[in-house]
This record gives structure tokens, C-alpha cells and sequence, in this order.
């Protein structure tokens, strides 16, 4: 069922009016832009409502398929745009301050200047918050790059066949990014 | 060679990766809503279609007819009514 031609079986079926294999696609496709959307959307906006966006984009594009990838593929390219789409729309928010961060997120930088890499599974959630504080300075489009490369583990090709930017550009905005983030650890190892 | 700051960046996104996964299933009912929105979507499209035809061909039956009406009632004797009046004031011979 992960073949490009059972995804294309899936969609002929579809658009034959097969209303069950409108369900399969939906649950096939579902974690797949679920996943995009929350790695590209700042984690207090909504997501519920741009993945129905990407879904409702999806089946009005899907006579396009031309089954030649795996659906999912080809979904994702749809996400990813409909995400720095929305970004496009958002500017970045002020740099925030050591002062800025709750006791619990300041409490978790300390530990993790100290730890040096030991990652544990604890605290996720103040993990997270402190690294959407620490990308929040940042333009959208940057935090979305930076996700796409030390999260997801894409690379600068890929990045830049799926964003339509130069590898060159992709190349500088990464040094700029990685320089923003060691200037405002480094400053907020300092204030501690 | 990385930094201690490259260093504590890699790991705050280590421990934060978890919240960045996405859900596996759907919620309960987006699957409806959806697939009924895409059906609403696509009878409204068809219907403008069939709007949109329509409008085409009754624009084609109005240029066909003032076409027939305008070559098949020509008639060559029949003048301008200002060319007519001279025509006759004249007593000129118009064949």
C-alpha cells in the first residue's frame, strides 16, 4: 500500500467516486502533514486548521497525481509550501530575553549548559518551549529552515528543491541562523 | 569542531523532539468534515461549469441567429432610407 502505483490505484478510486478511498487517503496522509504542520508552526498556533487546509488543497489537486511518487511525497511538498506560506504572513517576534524565560526553562538551560549533550526524554515540553523562545527572534522562514535541517535531517538539496531557494541562499541563511542561535546561547550562559 | 553552544542546541532539540511528532490518526470527525467539504467543493465547481457552458452556448445561438437573420433577409434593393428619398427626389434608376 506504499507504492506509487497502489496510490495511484487509491486515487483513481477516488475519483471514480469511491468515497471509501477518500477515508484511506485521509488516514494515509494525515501523520504524515500532521507532522510538517507542527514542526513549521510555532507550537501555540493552530494546527487543526491548516491541516484541513493542506487536506482540503490536497484532494483539489489531486488530478494532478501523476503517481510517478509516493502520494505522501508529493502531500508533503504541498505542506511544506502551504506552511512558509502562512509563515510568509507572520513576522518574527522580538528576541527574547534571559529574563523572558519561566523558572522551569531557565532551570532546564542550566542543567543542559552543564550536561553538555546528554539528551534525556525529560522535560520535553520546557525543551521545546525554550527552543521556540530561542528561534522566536528569528524569521519565520529561518525557524523552519534550521527545524528542517538539525530535526528532520534534510538535506541543503532537498531543502532547496522543496522551498525553491538557491543552495547558495540556503546555504547563507543557515550560517546566519547558526550564528544567531551561539550569540544568544552564549549570552544567556553568561547571564545565568 | 562544535561549540558548547552548537552543543547545547543540539541537545535542548534532542529532548524537545518528541513534541514535534505528529499524531498518527485523525481526530474523531475530521475525516466527515472533510470529505463532505471536498463533495460541497466539487458540486460547486461542476455547477459553474455547467453555468459557464451554458453561458457560451446561448451567447453562440445569439450570434448564429443575428447572423442568419442579417444574410438571409438581405435584400440589395433595399437602400439606406436617406439614399431612398434622394433616390426617388431624383428619379434616379437604381437596379
Amino acid at each position: 500500500m506504499d507504492t506509487p502505483d497502489d496510490h495511484a490505484l487509491l486515487v483513481q478510486r477516488w475519483r471514480a467516486g469511491d468515497e471509501t478511498a477518500g477515508e484511506e487517503i485521509i488516514l494515509l496522509l494525515y501523520p504524515v502533514i500532521s507532522r510538517i504542520v507542527r514542526l513549521h508552526l510555532p507550537r501555540r498556533d493552530d494546527e487543526s486548521d491548516l491541516v484541513q487546509e493542506v487536506l482540503m488543497k490536497t484532494f483539489s489537486r489531486l488530478h494532478q497525481f501523476q503517481g510517478t511518487a509516493p502520494l505522501t511525497h508529493w502531500v508533503s511538498r504541498i505542506a511544506l509550501t502551504t506552511c512558509l506560506d502562512r509563515l510568509r504572513a507572520q513576522k518574527a517576534r522580538p528576541e527574547v530575553r534571559w529574563s523572558d524565560l519561566t523558572p522551569p526553562e531557565a532551570e532546564l538551560f542550566d542543567t543542559t549548559w552543564l550536561e553538555g549533550r546528554t539528551a534525556s526524554a525529560e522535560n520535553a515540553i520546557e525543551a521545546r518551549d525554550l527552543v521556540e523562545k530561542m528561534l522566536a527572534g528569528l524569521p519565520p522562514q529561518d525557524r523552519s529552515l534550521i527545524l528542517m535541517v538539525d530535526l528532520e535531517g534534510r538535506s541543503l538539496e532537498e531543502i532547496s528543491q522543496l522551498t525553491g531557494w538557491s543552495l547558495s541562499k540556503v546555504k547563507m541563511r543557515l550560517f546566519r541562523i547558526r550564528g544567531h542561535l551561539r550569540k544568544l546561547i552564549e549570552n544567556w550562559g553568561e547571564r545565568r | 569542531m562544535k561549540s558548547k553552544e552548537d552543543m547545547m542546541w543540539e541537545s535542548l532539540l534532542a529532548k524537545s523532539a518528541p513534541t514535534f511528532a505528529g499524531e498518527a490518526t485523525p481526530p474523531y470527525g475530521l475525516t466527515t468534515r472533510i470529505l463532505s467539504a471536498v463533495r460541497e467543493q466539487q458540486q460547486q465547481q461542476a455547477a459553474w461549469e455547467r453555468m459557464g457552458l451554458r453561458a457560451i452556448f446561448a451567447s453562440l445561438a445569439a450570434v448564429v441567429g443575428i447572423a442568419l437573420l442579417t444574410f438571409v433577409r438581405h435584400d440589395p434593393d433595399d437602400l439606406d432610407p436617406a439614399v431612398k428619398s434622394v433616390a426617388l427626389v431624383e428619379n434616379v434608376q437604381v437596379s
